[in-house]
C-alpha cells in the first residue's frame, strides 16, 4: 500500500498542508481578511468577489465553496471574517462549516467587533494562536486511499488532448487502482463527449446524472440566449489549434483515464469518504472556479494540464502544472512543474510519464511545494448561477 | 524520415502536425504513411488525411469533432475556416 505523510484531522480526513484559513464571508470583508492573513505566517486567504447580493441558487454555490474550503483537510482551522449585513451571513457560514467538519472555528464580524481595525487586532491574535496550535501537529503515514485528486485542464491546446491529459488519465487510473479518489471536472468540456463518459457509468443512475449535468449546463446558456459553444474554445485554444468544443471535450475527458465513473457530485459538494475511484463533479470549464469546486469537495491536491500555459494556483491546495507543449514549458518554466512533451514525440509513453507524475504527487503530498505555491498564487473564483441582484 | 504528424486513431480524418509545416512538406505519420502538405500548417494544428466534402463530419479521437463547412482536400489545414461545431440537435 502506498502511503503519504499527512495531518490527521478530528473529522477523520487527512490533509497535506496545515493552513489557518482566514475566510472572507463576502466582498465587503475580503480586504480585511487579507490584512489579517498578511499579518500571520501560516494563514491563507483569497479574494471573494461574492457573498452578497445573491439569489438563493447563486448563493448556494458560494456557501458550498466557503464552507468547503474551511472543511478541506489541508486547513487546520478557520477564522471567518464577515462584514455583518451580507447575504452569506456569518452564522449561516458557521452552520455550513459545522455540517462538514468539527475543526477549530472562530468568527469575527466587522460591524459587531467595532470596525476593521479593532477586528484586525482580534482576528490576528486568534490566527496567531491557531497557527501555533497547528504547528505542533506531526505528520503521520496515511494510506493513499485518503487522497482525493482534482484534475483540471486550462489554456488547452492539441497537446493537452494527446499528451498531458492522457498522462493525467494514467495518474488517475494508478490512484484509482490503489483505492484513492480522482475527480473529473469541467462539465462544459463534456459537451460532445458526454455519451463516452455516460457509457462508463457504474449504473443507470450515474449514467443519467452525467447526461443531466451536461444538458443542464447547455440549457443554462440557452436560457440566457447564449450558446455554450460561443467563447469555447477560447481564442487561445483556437490559436493553439483546437477547432470546436467537441474536439476540446474529447481531449479534456482523457484526464478521467479509463476507469468506471462511480458518482456525480454537484458543484462544491463535500465528497463522501466512502466514494472512492473516479467521480465527476459538475464544474465550469473556467479553471479557478472549477478547482475551487473540487477543493471545496475535499481534494487535497490538483493536477492541471495547460498547453498554452497558466500560472494559476490555489490558497488551499497545491496545484501541479503539467504541459505537453515543449515551447510552453520553455517559455513558462517558472510556472510549470512537469514537461510531458516526450509523449508527443514518442520518446515516452503516457503510462511511463503517469508513473513519474504519481511520484511527483506523492512528493508534493509529503511537503514539497509546487511552483505556484512557491510563487504564492491563490487565484480563486466561484461558479455563478446568475447576475447580482 | 521522422514522423511529423500524430494520428490518434486509425479511423481519424485528420492528424496533428508536431512541427510547423510549409507548403509542399512531406508529412509522415502512422508508421511511414506519407502525404504532401498543400499549405502551411502551424505546429499542433490538424491536417486532412483524406478529401472531406462540405457537410461531412470530421473525425479525431475516433469521434466527431465537427462538420466541414467547405470541401477540404487531403493535405489542407483543417481548422475554424473549414470546420464548425456540430450544433446540438
Amino acid at each position: 500500500m502506498i502511503t503519504f505523510n499527512g495531518y490527521k484531522r478530528p473529522d477523520g480526513r487527512v490533509g497535506i498542508r496545515n493552513y489557518v484559513l482566514i475566510l472572507p464571508a463576502s466582498i465587503c470583508s475580503t480586504d480585511t481578511a487579507r490584512m489579517v492573513a498578511n499579518q500571520v505566517e501560516g494563514a491563507v486567504t483569497f479574494t471573494n468577489q461574492l457573498g452578497c447580493s445573491q439569489v438563493p441558487s447563486d448563493m448556494r454555490y458560494t456557501m458550498d465553496v466557503l464552507a468547503g474550503f474551511a472543511a478541506n483537510p489541508n486547513v487546520y482551522g478557520t477564522i471567518v471574517v464577515a462584514n455583518g449585513c451580507e447575504t452569506c451571513q456569518c452564522n449561516l457560514i458557521e452552520d455550513e462549516i459545522k455540517k462538514r467538519t468539527n475543526k477549530p472555528l472562530v468568527s469575527f464580524i466587522i460591524r459587531r467587533d467595532g470596525g476593521t481595525i479593532k477586528l484586525i487586532e482580534k482576528a490576528v491574535r486568534e490566527a496567531r494562536k491557531m497557527v501555533m496550535e497547528a504547528s505542533s501537529l506531526q505528520k503521520e503515514a496515511c494510506p493513499i486511499t485518503e487522497l482525493i485528486l482534482g484534475t483540471e485542464c486550462g489554456g488547452s491546446d492539441p497537446t493537452s488532448g494527446i499528451a498531458a491529459n492522457p498522462v493525467i488519465g494514467g495518474l488517475s487510473d494508478l490512484l484509482v487502482a490503489q483505492g484513492a479518489t480522482s475527480i473529473l471536472s469541467e462539465t462544459t468540456e463534456f459537451v460532445g463527449a458526454e455519451q463516452i463518459l455516460a457509457a462508463r457509468a457504474k449504473n443507470q443512475e450515474v449514467h443519467d446524472r452525467i447526461l443531466e449535468i451536461v444538458a443542464r449546463y447547455e440549457q443554462h446558456f440557452i436560457n440566457n440566449n447564449e450558446d455554450v459553444r460561443y467563447g469555447n474554445p477560447t481564442p487561445g485554444n483556437i490559436e493553439g489549434g483546437l477547432t470546436t468544443l467537441e474536439e476540446k471535450s474529447l481531449g479534456c475527458i482523457r484526464k478521467g483515464g479509463s476507469t468506471m465513473v462511480n458518482a456525480v457530485y454537484d458543484y462544491g459538494k463535500q465528497i463522501n469518504s466512502a466514494d472512492k475511484g473516479l467521480i465527476i463533479m459538475d464544474t465550469p470549464g473556467n479553471d479557478a472556479s472549477s478547482i475551487a469546486g473540487m477543493i471545496a469537495g475535499g481534494a487535497q491536491i490538483c493536477v492541471f494540464s495547460t498547453g498554452r500555459g497558466t500560472p494559476l494556483g490555489s490558497p488551499i491546495a497545491p496545484v501541479i502544472k503539467i504541459t505537453g507543449n515543449r515551447e510552453t514549458y520553455q517559455l513558462m518554466e517558472d510556472n510549470i512543474d512537469f514537461d510531458v512533451s516526450p509523449v508527443v514525440f514518442h520518446e515516452q509513453t503516457p503510462t511511463e510519464m503517469a508513473k513519474s507524475l504519481l511520484n511527483m504527487v506523492l512528493e508534493c503530498c509529503n511537503g514539497k511545494v509546487t511552483k505556484s505555491e512557491a510563487l504564492g498564487f491563490t487565484e480563486s473564483a466561484i461558479m455563478r448561477a446568475c447576475n447580482f441582484v | 524520415m521522422m514522423e511529423n504528424a500524430l494520428l490518434i486513431h486509425n479511423k481519424d480524418d485528420v492528424a496533428v502536425v508536431t512541427q510547423a509545416i510549409a507548403t509542399g512538406d512531406k508529412i509522415v505519420y502512422a508508421d511511414g504513411q506519407i502525404i504532401i502538405a498543400k499549405e502551411a500548417i502551424p505546429i499542433y494544428h490538424k491536417i486532412a488525411l483524406r478529401n472531406i466534402r462540405k457537410g461531412e463530419v470530421v473525425h479525431k479521437y475516433n469521434n466527431i469533432i465537427g462538420e466541414a463547412i467547405s470541401d477540404i482536400e487531403v493535405g489542407q489545414h483543417v481548422h475554424i475556416h473549414n470546420v464548425k461545431s456540430t450544433a446540438k440537435k
